[in-house]
């Protein structure tokens, strides 16, 4: 037992109300951990990467494909670009296929207790389904009824496409996509794909028809594409699952091509006006290489996580602690290193109220260059390596993020165990080579800020702040 | 037909073992072993949400949520965090809601007596700095303009709840407050908050993970024992509501929306009483995914309706009634009243067709796998046991929730339908758009 302490000598001018607490422990060392075993396997022509979970009850199945935003068709002289077709078309997969309208569809996924997911990135799309680890055939069969045989029957592209219109129109209507398209545009300049949003906009939307849809599919989503498994694998039939999921596939898909370079001259602030906000939504950052390119050229992948979480990766970062809790300006301030294909992008995202923009936007510039200048502290790489390597098995309780990492193995051509490995990579990451790190990738100098709010507020002092950080 | 039972109803779907017991001081404590991964859920629930607010005092059982994290006797301003994250803490958070407030995190196990220790240290004493108070408001009222009055329809809920339950009702008014009241908030209203509510008697801690019942027991009695239960004043009584809301109330909100929108609040069976897992299913055979009736009908069939994954949802509040709520928006160039009328059509309906045997399938899996899902991480699992041992009073009560949900019958969802979709029994907030924003001051101050 430990001593009990007397509070009142402790904190003064608190209310404290209970005499006796006890010292803080001193915590034991974490146990290792270990990623679920990887199993990457050539089944029934296509590739299979399964993560094995033995008695998970539940189970992550997904196919991933080529197509992504950069696939997309470049608009004709003085047409409008069709943004935002290849996350329609994924989504569609699912609208009506050969054996099952829609509706059918949906209700028989429903049935197996599946959630349902599609996501359209850059340069792949990727059709999951989560489920009852027993249903995993059957899931599986929706999963090949979908991505094989989708109808794109007229009636169904022509609702859905509408209705995502109207959708978009409201994610629009709400803080954030104005500020992130602001951003990609003051970066790359708004006639490449890159600078613009990958999901489209309300207008973009409205242009696409079941044609284009059906096109898309035909050109970039034929392929085998890669299945990958979350579960009990002692349950699962991979060979089943494969031959159901590959068969019909066309040999081969075309790759996606790469996005085009930043803009040579970058505007330093860019305002999406809305009138009468009553908060500002912050978008500020700059492109960085990709994982594979940042490993190639001798970054340390994991010193960089680290890095990044002490600026603006969790709770007590500098930018939330300081934007949040020391003045007051917003719930909450993140930012964080996408190193994704084809291009990689630092950000750093925040609503402020409205009155605090300018001092927002001048201190969120000088906490990053100070810690550039400055670099992290050792107690700073203390925490945040005994926060990640805590956060790791944490974070990988369910079958769907354990998915979520062979996506990320997939699309990098990671081995196996990267995820093992980088867990003890971080037990030995040094404070230099953190600081190294994120001087190599981070550039204050080229920070884009982009600001959605109500510009007559905070206008020509914002400028002056930017001009001045 | 009989639905054949699976591995998962056999053990209501809960397939871990459930100590329980409670300190000297009443500190309930609930342990949940499993050894899959060496980590540890820890949630305490403290029965105390804003249904506890007395008028002019709205907002302060959520931002007093907030000044939990502000430090205590042996812990820093703003440390809370960085103690949990040094020992590899994280999902580290706390809500409020209109009935509890909850706190958790999920740890290494190795670093389970930190955990233990920060929220005693928290529950024990508490720095209750004007400070703090000062910066956390502004705090909150930056969540309110982000969750509520910065995005449109943010404040639908808001709204409804007014509409829906009486003035003096413990659910008539929202959980995040009004900006007005947070602003007359003084440090000693936050001081009697604690003293009332946040003794160990007041509490449910709950320990799930790679940690057994006699280990927990050592901790809670090391960290915990020693904290004194305090007085609490008796809560008011609430005098229970008619079954149905004296409607049908209707408002018209002219707001700066994409789109016109409606939202519909039907009174509701409380959480946890006879009638209340009928109520789940039949939100799910009405209006939930892609199976629903409501989906079939409205936009499918009719094509009066955008496409949405939900119609209509429950909201399980355990102290009083609760509420049913549903949302739809129209299709372009659909008159509201038309969508309104084919809505509430679909509804009724179900008060004379039963939902079929492949509707009701349909629907349980969804919720059977909801819960597996529920379960399957340390951290909702513990929520999972602290809210059965709050409500209940019973932790182990968590392994009737499933089997309960699979045992409604046609015939219940049926019943359901007719006491939930009476005339009188609505309250429908119509959004139309206008061109212009509304005034800002208005929409930042609120009401």
């Amino acid at each position: 037992m430990r001593n009990p302490l007397t509070l009142p000598t402790l904190l003064k001018g608190t209310d404290v109300t209970s005499p006796r607490l006890v010292a803080r422990p001193t915590p034991a060392a974490q146990r290792p951990y270990v990623f679920p075993e990887v199993r990457k396997l050539s089944l029934s022509g296509g590739r299979v990467v399964a993560a094995h979970l033995p008695g998970q009850p539940l189970a992550w199945l997904g196919v991933m494909l080529g197509g992504g935003a950069l696939a997309e068709p470049a608009p004709s002289a003085g047409g409008v670009a069709l943004d935002g077709l290849s996350r329609a078309t994924v989504s569609l997969l699912d609208e009506g296929t050969e054996n099952y309208t829609a509706d059918e569809f949906g209700a028989a996924v429903e049935s197996l207790g599946g959630n349902w997911g599609v996501d359209s990135g850059w340069q792949s799309t990727k059709v999951t389904i989560n489920l009852p680890v027993t249903r995993a055939t059957a899931g599986a069969d929706l999963l090949a009824e979908a991505v094989r045989r989708p109808a794109f029957r007229e009636t169904d592209t022509r609702r859905f496409l509408g209705d995502l219109t109207s959708a978009k129109r409201e994610q629009f209507a709400r803080p954030g996509l104005r500020a992130q398209q602001a951003l990609r545009r003051a970066v790359y300049g708004e006639q490449a794909r890159y600078g613009r949003l990958p999901g489209g906009t309300p207008e973009s939307t409205a242009a696409l028809d079941g044609a284009a849809v059906r096109a898309f599919h035909e050109q970039w989503l034929r392929g085998p594409g890669v299945l990958l498994v979350a579960g009990d694998l002692d349950v699962i039939d991979l060979e089943a699952l494969a031959a159901v999921v590959f068969a019909g596939a066309a040999a081969d898909a075309p790759s996606t091509p790469d996005g085009e370079a930043p803009l040579p001259n970058q505007t330093r602030l860019t305002i999406a006006d809305r009138p009468g906000a009553v908060q500002s939504t912050l978008r500020i950052g700059h492109p960085v290489l990709t994982r594979t390119e940042l490993a190639a050229s001798g970054v340390d992948i994991v010193a960089l996580r680290v890095a990044s979480t002490i600026l603006g990766g969790s709770f007590s970062s500098r930018l939330n602690h300081e934007l949040r809790e020391v003045k007051g300006y917003t719930y909450g301030a993140h930012s964080s290193f996408d190193l994704g294909r084809p291009q990689g992008f630092y950000s750093m995202t925040t609503e402020v109220q409205t009155d605090s923009t300018v001092p927002a936007v001048a201190d969120t510039l000088r906490i990053i260059r100070e810690f550039f200048d400055g670099g992290a502290t050792e107690a700073e790489l203390e925490l945040t390596r005994a926060y990640l390597a805590g956060a790791t098995p944490i974070g990988l309780q369910s079958p769907g993020a354990v998915g979520e990492r062979l996506i990320e193995m997939t699309r990098h051509g990671l081995p196996g165990d990267f995820v093992t490995a980088e867990h003890a990579r971080l037990l030995e990451v040094t404070l230099d080579e953190v600081n190294t790190t994120l001087r190599s990738v981070l550039r204050p100098a080229d920070l884009v800020v982009a600001v959605e709010g109500d510009e007559s507020v905070f206008g020509s002092e914002l400028a002056k702040a930017v001009r001045e950080a | 037909m009989e639905r054949q039972p699976t591995e998962s109803t056999a053990d209501g779907g809960f397939r871990w073992p459930v100590d329980q017991f409670a300190l000297d001081n009443g500190l309930r404590v609930v342990v949940c072993e499993d050894r899959t991964s060496p980590i540890a859920g820890v949630n305490l629930w403290y029965n105390v949400g804003s249904r506890h607010e007395p008028a002019g005092k709205h907002g302060f059982a959520h931002l007093f949520e907030h000044l939990m994290f502000q430090g205590s006797a042996q812990v820093g301003k703003t440390e809370h965090f960085s103690v949990l994250q040094e020992v590899g803490g994280s999902a580290i958070n706390a809500t409020t809601s209109s009935d509890r407030t909850n706190y958790y995190q999920t740890v290494p196990s190795a670093a389970l007596p930190t955990a233990l220790w920060l929220e005693a240290d928290r529950m024990g004493s508490l720095a209750l700095t004007q400070e703090n108070l000062d910066n956390q408001r502004e705090v909150v009222k930056n969540e309110r303009r982000q969750r509520y009055d910065n995005v449109p329809y943010g404040r639908w809920a808001e709204i409804l709840l007014e509409l829906a339950y009486p003035e003096g009702h413990p659910y008539h008014h929202s959980t995040i407050g009004s900006m007005a009241e947070l602003d007359s908030a003084e440090q000693s209203d936050f001081t009697s908050f604690y003293e009332s509510y946040y003794s160990p008697d007041n509490a449910v801690l709950t320990v799930v993970g790679d940690a057994d019942a006699a280990q927990v027991r050592a901790l809670a009695e090391e960290y915990f024992g020693a904290l004194a239960p305090r007085p609490r004043p008796e809560p008011p009584t609430v005098a229970p509501l008619p079954a149905g809301i004296d409607g049908p109330i209707r408002e018209v909100i002219e707001d700066s929306v994409p789109l016109p929108r409606l939202f519909f609040g039907f009174r509701a069976t409380r959480f946890g009483e006879p009638g209340s897992a009928a109520e789940e299913i039949l939100a799910a055979v009405l209006g939930r995914g892609r199976g629903a009736r409501l989906f079939a009908e409205l936009v499918t069939r009719r094509e009066l309706a955008q496409a949405e994954g939900a119609y209509l949802g429950t909201w399980q509040l355990a102290w009083h009634e609760s509420l049913m709520t549903g949302i739809v928006t129209p299709r372009p160039g659909v008159e509201l009243a038309e969508l309104e009328a084919a809505y509430l059509e679909v509804c009724v309906r179900a008060a004379t067709q039963a939902p079929s045997e492949e509707e009701l399938d349909r629907a349980r899996s969804m919720l059977e796998a909801d819960w597996a899902r529920e379960l399957s991480s340390v951290g909702s699992r513990a929520d999972q046991l602290s809210r059965h041992a709050v409500l209940f009073g019973d932790a182990g009560q968590v392994r009737d929730r499933l089997p309960e949900l699979l045992a409604v019958t046609a015939e219940d969802v049926r019943a359901a339908a007719e006491r939930i979709f009476t005339p009188g029994n609505r309250v429908v907030l119509e959004y139309r758009p206008v061109e212009e924003s509304a005034d800002a001051t208005d929409t930042a101050e609120g009401n």
